[in-house]
Order: C-alpha cells, then sequence, then structure tokens
C-alpha cells in the first residue's frame, strides 16, 4: 500500500502562525524569566502527577521522563538567555541617546540584520537580539561597555561575570558554572543529547568531574532543580546589579547634562523594569502595580 | 469546569499564606497557570517563601473545593483553618488546591504540593549534618 503523503511544505509554512499573545510580564525581564523558568518546571510535576501512579509501563515512563528532563533544562538556559538580552536591550535604550561615545560598537550587527530590525523601535532590542548570549565573556564585555561611564578610558568597571578582583563582588564565581550550564545546552541542542569528545573535555573542565565520551546526557530531575535553583537566584542578583549599575550610570550622566533627560521618567522606567524603588536625580519611583 | 463556575469561597492572600505557615517549613509547593506567583516566586518553594510574597500582593482569592457536594452561598469568606476541611489530594498523595484571584475570576490555577522536592530536600539536609 503506497504511503500516505501529505503536503508538508504547505503545512511547515503555515507553523510560523501559529501564536499566542506574548505575556503581560514580557516588559518585565526578571518577571518574563519567572514566569517561563517556572512554567517549564511545572511540565514535570505536571506528567508525574498525572502519570506516575496510573498502568504506565514503567521502563516507557522513565525514557519519556529522562528526555522531557533534558527539554526543560534547556528552557531553563533559554530563558536565562532571553533575560540577559532583555536586560541589556533596556540598559541600551536608556542611555544611547544620552550619550556619543563609542559604546555601542561592542554590539556588531551586519546590514541583512539591521534591514530586518528596521521596524523595531527599540534600539536595544535591535542590538541586542541580533546575537547569541552564550558566552560568558562576551556577555560580560557587552554589559561592561553597555554601563561605563561616558568617555571612561577603562572601558567600563562593571563585570556581569567578575574574576577574583573584579566587581561586583556577589557575582564573582558564577562564570565557571554558567559556562557549564551554556555547554550542556550545547550538547543538548547541537548534538541531540549525544556528548561529544570535544563536549566530554569540555564539561569535564568546567563540571571538574571526569566526563567520558560518546555518551548520552540523561539528566536525572534534582539535576534540574538545581540548574532552576542557581539560575533564578543568578537572575535576581543580576537583576539588582545591574540595576544599581545603570542607575549610577544615569546619575553620572544626568549631572554632567540635565537636559538629556527627565529624572522621574527615566527613575519610573527603571522602577518598573527591574522591579526595584529607584531614586534617581532626587526623583523616587516605586514599580508600577 | 473552570472556578467561575463552580461555587467558590472567598479568602485574603493573607489567609493563605497563614495556611502555608501551617503547613509547615518542610512541605514544598508549586504554583501551575498563575502569571502573577510565578513572576514573583521561584518555584518549587517552601510555604514561608510563597507566604512571604502572598502577604505583599494584598489581594483576595475565589477557590473552589472541586469535591464539595455543598453549594455554599456565593462569596462566603473561608479561613485558613477551615481551607483544611477542603483539601484534595491527588493520587501521590499530594496536595492540590484550584484558585483564582477575585479580580481575574477566569484564570484558573493550582497550587500543589511537591513531594518530590520535599524529599529531596530532606536527603541533601541530612547529608550536609
Amino acid at each position: 500500500m503506497a504511503k500516505l503523503r501529505v503536503p508538508t511544505t504547505h503545512y511547515i509554512q503555515q507553523i510560523a502562525t501559529h501564536t499566542i499573545s506574548v505575556a503581560s510580564e514580557a516588559t518585565i525581564p526578571i518577571q518574563h524569566y519567572g514566569r517561563y523558568a517556572n512554567d517549564s518546571w511545572n511540565l514535570l510535576p505536571y506528567f508525574e502527577r498525572n502519570l506516575k501512579h496510573t498502568n504506565v509501563y514503567q521502563a516507557a515512563y522513565e525514557r519519556h521522563m529522562h528526555r522531557l528532563h533534558s527539554m526543560v533544562l534547556l528552557n531553563l538556559v533559554e530563558a536565562f538567555e532571553r533575560f540577559l538580552k532583555e536586560l541589556a536591550a533596556i540598559c541600551v535604550d536608556c542611555v544611547a541617546s544620552a550619550v556619543t561615545d563609542d559604546r555601542l560598537d561592542v554590539f556588531v550587527i551586519r546590514g541583512q540584520f539591521a534591514a530586518a530590525h528596521f521596524h523595531e523601535q527599540s534600539v536595544g532590542k535591535a542590538l541586542c537580539e541580533s546575537s547569541t548570549w552564550l558566552d560568558c565573556d562576551e556577555i560580560t564585555k557587552r554589559f561592561r561597555r553597555i554601563l561605563a561611564t561616558p568617555n571612561d578610558p577603562n572601558k567600563g568597571s562593571f563585570y556581569l561575570f567578575p574574576g577574583a578582583n573584579q566587581n561586583p563582588a556577589s557575582l564573582r564565581n558564577k562564570a565557571d558554572l554558567v559556562a557549564l550550564v551554556f555547554q550542556l545546552r550545547h550538547t543538548i541542542v547541537h548534538n541531540a543529547g549525544v556528548i561529544t569528545r570535544s563536549d566530554a573535555i569540555k564539561l569535564s573542565r568546567l563540571s571538574r568531574q571526569q566526563v567520558d565520551a560518546p555518551r548520552t546526557f540523561w539528566p536525572e530531575r534534582p539535576d534540574v532543580w538545581y540548574v532552576k535553583q542557581f539560575l533564578d537566584d543568578l537572575v535576581e542578583t543580576i537583576n539588582d546589579e545591574v540595576c544599581a549599575a545603570l542607575r549610577d550610570l544615569l546619575e553620572t550622566i544626568y549631572a554632567e547634562d540635565p537636559s538629556v533627560f527627565v529624572p522621574a521618567q527615566r527613575a519610573q522606567l527603571l522602577a518598573d523594569c527591574f522591579q526595584k524603588s529607584i531614586n534617581l536625580a532626587g526623583a523616587t519611583c516605586d514599580p508600577a502595580a | 469546569m473552570a472556578v467561575k463556575n463552580r461555587p467558590r469561597y472567598v479568602m485574603s492572600a493573607a489567609q493563605l499564606a497563614n495556611w502555608l505557615h501551617a503547613q509547615g517549613p518542610d512541605a514544598w509547593w508549586t504554583v501551575d497557570g498563575d502569571p502573577i506567583l510565578t513572576g514573583r516566586v521561584s518555584f518549587p518553594s517552601t510555604g514561608p517563601e510563597v507566604a512571604e510574597v502572598l502577604v505583599r500582593l494584598k489581594k483576595r482569592l475565589l477557590f473552589v473545593d472541586l469535591d464539595d457536594p455543598e453549594i455554599p452561598v456565593e462569596g462566603r469568606e473561608i479561613s485558613a483553618i477551615e481551607l483544611d476541611r477542603h483539601v484534595r489530594r491527588a493520587e501521590g498523595g499530594e496536595r492540590v488546591l484550584q484558585f483564582s484571584w477575585e479580580d481575574d475570576p477566569e484564570t484558573d490555577w493550582l497550587l500543589i504540593e511537591d513531594l518530590e522536592t520535599a524529599q529531596y530536600s530532606k536527603q541533601l539536609d541530612a547529608k550536609s549534618e
């Protein structure tokens, strides 16, 4: 019997139109992250609650749950990457119109990508969304440059993943774990979970454990929980520190030229985006309810 | 059936916070389907951590007892102590409660006990002692 043929071209072209509205938290990076990370995590207890105690084939259940663990772990890392992009975009939008130095040269954007983002109303989004944010050194370089005081000869002193003698202190000693999580993501996304020999060398160094290859990544439930806890805590700390650094930068810019922005408006923007009470150039604002 | 079509009790977020405190610091919880709490709390979370956020929200909740054959007066207020009588347990023994916010009755969400995480947490605590 002939195999049923379906017009896959047409149906695949339709896939991109199957969408729903963006969550209302999308304008607040930390809440956008929290919502997506928690929704992703909830897949696990949902399936456990509804399947674990029914009449399932245990081997199939275990296999599918391990695959789900990988998917949820991947979602958590994606949420973290998006959080960094959204936060950086806010910083760029707050600062871009108020300074004339070369800080935005830290973003490399080719003409074809510029054309695709032409209708984006936010300079920050246009610049930040055109890049990946999966390398600790590159991430640190971008935030350091964006948050540098104007015409700083050192090109910035804020390090998102600082070394031993760099600031902020609260973010020290995180880079290796973040790089490890990024490498696990790479294994899942680019090798369908297979740890290649080159992956194993990197993972061994980052995890300080012996990682063999070729092997298939097979995460357990607690593994996903540990990564979630780590990223949740890190997101909160990054939110606090970037907010403080951006506020300080805007304070410096305003002191040099009070005509560049209205403090109350900029303070409200920061309060809403970072969900913190902000005092900027004498204006105090709380996050809108 | 959505909460809005069932008999509904009303309670304050502070009362739910009290109930969570009463379940003890070793119980772990997750919230499924609520954008407000999932945007503000790292789940799974202990009761006191969720309670802290609930108290700050100062909102009111609609609660439906999925198994309650009685039909209470619409909008009858219940307390943390009374809530205990209406808690449902799923197949695995975890407690499950269904809510919506009074100002958003269309969005049902679940507060669910996470027994697995509670077990891991206990094991981690025992290892560290």
